[in-house]
């Protein structure tokens, strides 16, 4: 049995979804969701992450069964997903200062890959996301997965501004380079590993097919993301994004077989 | 009248003017010109003493232009190390009055530098700046595009300012032997190779460095005319000659060339000020108290007497948010450093220190 514990923002809420539909087929991971809405902040005290505030400790309990702290001794993987470590922030650098490799782009500011990807590296160090792996990496040696925010849909190009220069697909291959060398970077700076959203996911290397996005839903609620939502994922994303982690756990095939009856079944 | 300085004032007389006075006592030194206020676009440029100018009156909330900024997310002390935050543009230093010349010559179409592209390892650095991309470029094509882009910065800087603030540092350079050009490193410093057949040293003179001087300022008056300059004097020694002088002469010889140029200039010409900065750190009145250990690089005390005073006559600046120090409170963490009486003032981007570890 691999427990599993999962810390996230409202991304965290598709993958709950995508694994209520896939959970037969893994019945050997045990998932703990730890999840609240935005930017929040945990502290490490006495060996484990505690919320600092009444609204992530409140919500941690409504998605972690009653639990509000994170005790990483009762976990195998830990996979903090989302948490604002997002291609949005590169999108909006590359608006004033135009990494040189983006050649079709036009900004007031030109600047060399390297220095961009420095810069990114900066913005993404602040994000929970890198702020938590550090902080649980001081605390346990154990598996830690970075699953960054979604690609946006692929609509959000033509629907909001910052976004339209990466119809190009030049720019967009350029731009998701170097958000995922920067990333890279972290991670391996953090000894943290990183499982990007599935390809079959994406297109032009930098959104998420539309049909992952329709008919998201918020995560406390059941309520759906309004039309003009083009961050947040649906159940079908989550699905195939739960099993992509799941496949990066490090599970035998061994295990991976007698965990799954339906693949035994069909061997 | 028995004698032409029966009735001069006190300031006109060495032991009641600097023998009984202190840096933070001496009154007079320095009666501005024309004002300076928060309201003035200021650029600045220089040598690395130039820095603390710019980055005190930045501190104040004077307007100092930033055609060039860096990234939002890049935190000030890696800005820094990126040519970034320095200057009113990403030129880097500007040690002599030539560089600044060529500068302003070729943002305004009228110069295209010889061999303005250095490799080393297989990238390639702007000759002009090398300083600024740590780890090169990696084609010349994109050296020159870049370098497109960052003239396009500076001149919009010529053309806003109100006021141009320069230092000048040095009368030494390396100079490409056919065409002139000065660069602000020697070739193989940062990068490049140096080839004797093709780069030369030159120790610049007086007229030719005021020749240059009033040269810029002609042209950049014919597109901004309302400019006013602000001139200092660096008071940071030379790390290295390459004249056959001893470096204490040599440092003699630059500094009095340069400080006598700016003399000229500002008896010449009435929108050109001078700020004695190199007058209140070298002179005996302060005894040699404001160079550090190594005698070369100005202590943070140093640099706080000489903006105090410059401040006395432009006024304060906008207090509320505050003096290098209160500044200094709202940097994050990461760009702070220790605290300590008469450290050095590390926070200088200096090329010129690389030649340090060229001196063995």
């Amino acid at each position: 049995m691999i427990r599993l514990c999962l810390i996230g923002n409202s991304h965290l809420a598709c993958m709950k979804l995508g694994w209520d539909a896939i959970r037969d087929r893994n019945v050997d991971v045990a998932p703990t969701w730890f999840a609240a809405g935005g930017n929040f902040e945990l502290k490490a005290e006495s060996n484990c992450l505690v919320p600092i505030t009444n609204r992530v400790k409140n919500s941690f309990a409504m998605t972690a069964g009653g639990e509000t702290v994170i005790d990483p001794r009762r976990y195998d993987v830990f996979v903090l997903c989302g948490l604002l470590l997002s291609i949005r922030r590169a999108v909006l650098m590359a608006l004033t200062h135009k990494p040189h490799s983006l050649e079709s782009m036009e900004a007031e500011h030109l600047v060399s890959d390297a220095l961009f990807k420095i810069a990114l590296m900066s913005a993404f160090e602040q994000t929970p996301a890198i702020v938590f792996a550090r902080s649980l990496r001081g605390l346990t040696d154990r598996k830690i997965i970075l699953f960054p925010v979604p690609m946006p849909s692929e609509r959000i190009a033509n629907r909001r501004k910052p976004f339209a220069p990466f119809q190009d697909h030049g720019a967009a291959e350029g731009l998701a380079t170097l958000v995922r060398d920067a990333v890279a970077a972290l991670a391996e700076s953090a000894t943290v590993d990183v499982v990007w959203q599935p390809d079959a996911t994406i297109i032009k290397s930098m959104f998420t097919l539309h049909e992952f996005s329709e008919g998201s839903v918020r995560l406390l609620n059941d309520r759906q993301h309004s039309e003009n939502d083009f961050a947040h994922m649906n159940a079908k994303f989550g699905a195939l994004a739960m099993q992509h982690i799941i496949g990066r756990l490090g599970l035998t095939e061994a295990t991976t077989r007698t965990s799954n009856p339906e693949t035994a079944c069909s061997h | 009248m028995k004698s032409p300085y029966e009735n001069r004032p006190a300031s006109s007389f060495w032991k009641s003017g600097v023998a009984q006075q202190t840096p933070d006592s001496i009154s007079d030194l320095y009666k501005k010109r024309f004002p300076i206020t928060p309201l003035d676009k200021v650029a600045t440029a220089g040598s690395c003493f130039a820095q603390h100018i710019s980055t005190h009156l930045r501190a104040r909330n004077f307007n100092v232009i930033d055609t060039e900024p860096p990234p939002k997310a890049l935190p000030s002390d890696v800005a820094r190390k990126w040519g970034y935050l320095l200057y009113s543009a990403r030129f880097g230093n500007i040690y002599l009055v030539r560089q600044l010349l060529q500068l302003s010559q070729e943002a305004f179409g009228l110069f295209v530098p010889a061999n303005a592209v250095w490799e080393k390892d297989s990238r390639y650095y702007d000759a002009l700046r090398p300083s600024v991309e740590s780890h090169g470029l990696e084609s010349p094509e994109a050296v020159e595009i870049h370098r497109k882009s960052h003239l396009k910065h500076v001149r919009t800087m010529f053309l806003e300012a109100d006021v141009f603030v320069f230092t000048l540092g040095l009368t030494e350079a390396w100079v490409h032997r056919q065409s002139g050009t000065t660069y602000p490193t020697a070739p193989g410093t940062i990068a490049g190779t140096f080839d004797p057949d093709i780069y030369a040293f030159k120790n610049f003179g007086f007229e030719e460095i005021l020749s240059d001087f009033t040269a810029f300022r002609s042209l950049v008056k014919q597109h901004n005319p309302n400019l006013k300059f602000l001139l200092t004097v660096s008071p940071v020694p030379l790390t290295a000659t390459a004249s056959d002088l001893h470096i204490l002469s040599a440092t003699t010889y630059s500094k009095s060339v340069l400080r006598a140029v700016v003399g000229e200039l500002y008896h010449r010409y009435h929108d050109i000020d001078y700020f004695p900065s190199y007058e209140i750190i070298t002179s005996p009145l302060s005894r040699g108290a404001y160079y550090s250990t190594n005698l070369r690089s100005i202590t943070d005390e140093g640099v706080g007497t000489v903006m105090r005073m410059f401040f006395s006559e432009h006024g304060q600046g906008i207090q509320a948010t505050g003096s290098p120090e209160i500044a200094a409170e709202r940097t994050p963490p990461r760009a702070r450093r220790p605290e300590g009486r008469n450290r050095n003032s590390q926070d200088v981007v200096c090329e010129e220190m690389l030649l340090e570890a060229f001196s063995k």
